[in-house]
């Protein structure tokens, strides 16, 4: 079973996106911040990563570039799931070295459709 | 003479209203959720029945699910909308109250700068005006189709 992780500061957002992916059968780790992930991403590997981009602690873009820094984590994909639209920050995510960027409120049937693609079972 | 408004506690009573209204709304938004997961579950382990009308319910109980679990992501961007008033609202209780007041440009950039929605900003902009930081030009039909949208790098 392929695991992911998802990091959002928001308890219901976990929740929804926990329970979207384990509706495809996908494996749930949550974190509610990157401090949090980041720490957990140090000792686990996961199969990808959905992180929000504001939150406390450690935010979504900083999580992404501490990631990319990680043996284990050079190729994961890593999405960023945020309300922010603006093409500014995508691209400060982009150069972090995200894999993609999905602006809230996501789509659940259109999210499984993504990672189908990235994981090349679509 | 008429006696002067009391702003200050009155901005900390408006921060303190939104707080509690957020937490209260929060928590039971949070309980929603949790069953809206549990049907989830419940669809999906249906829908993996081996009685064919079993299967469809439940892919339909899955499905509508779904469909809620989209609905309900308003919520979270309606807290997120509240916060930004909040914290904006405690931003000027401190500057009132502080003994050398920010200047108007760097308490209302540091109020635009907490905003993570670009109609948040068009808004901002168009009632106190644009500050440094350009405002986008995206209308709010492109501001709504990118609501949900997918971009691979």
């Amino acid at each position: 079973m392929r695991r992911i992780l998802t990091v959002d500061d928001s308890t219901s957002m976990r929740q929804m996106v926990r329970a979207t992916l384990q509706s495809a059968g996908y494996g749930v780790v949550e974190a509610a911040d990157g401090q949090e992930a980041l720490e957990f991403a140090r000792d686990n590997a996961v199969d990808l990563v959905i992180s929000d981009v504001n939150m406390p602690r450690m935010d979504g873009i900083t999580l992404v570039g501490e990631l990319r820094a990680l043996p284990g984590y050079r190729l994961t994909p890593l999405l960023l799931l945020t309300t922010e639209s603006s093409q500014e920050k995508k691209m400060e995510g982009k150069r972090a070295g995200a894999t993609g960027w999905i602006v809230k409120p996501f789509n659940p049937a259109q999210l499984l459709t993504t990672l189908n693609k990235l994981f090349g079972t679509a | 003479m008429t006696a002067r408004i009391p702003l200050p506690p009155l901005l900390e009573l408006a921060t303190a209203q939104l707080e509690v209204a957020l937490q209260n709304s929060n928590s039971h938004v949070e309980q929603l959720a949790t069953s809206v997961d549990a049907l989830s579950r419940l669809g999906a382990e249906l829908r993996g029945h081996e009685n064919p009308v079993v299967a469809e319910h439940g892919a339909r109980v899955l499905a509508e699910t779904l469909r809620a679990m989209f609905a309900m992501q308003y919520h979270d961007q309606l807290a997120q909308r509240l916060e930004h008033v909040r914290d904006a609202l405690g931003d000027m209780h401190d500057a009132l109250a502080a003994p050398v007041q920010p200047t108007t440009g760097a308490l209302l950039g540091a109020i635009r700068a907490r905003y993570t929605m670009e109609d948040e900003r068009k808004l901002f902009d168009v009632v106190l005006g644009p500050l440094a930081d350009p405002p986008s030009n995206d209308t709010d039909d492109e501001q709504e189709a990118l609501r949900g949208s997918v971009e691979m790098f």
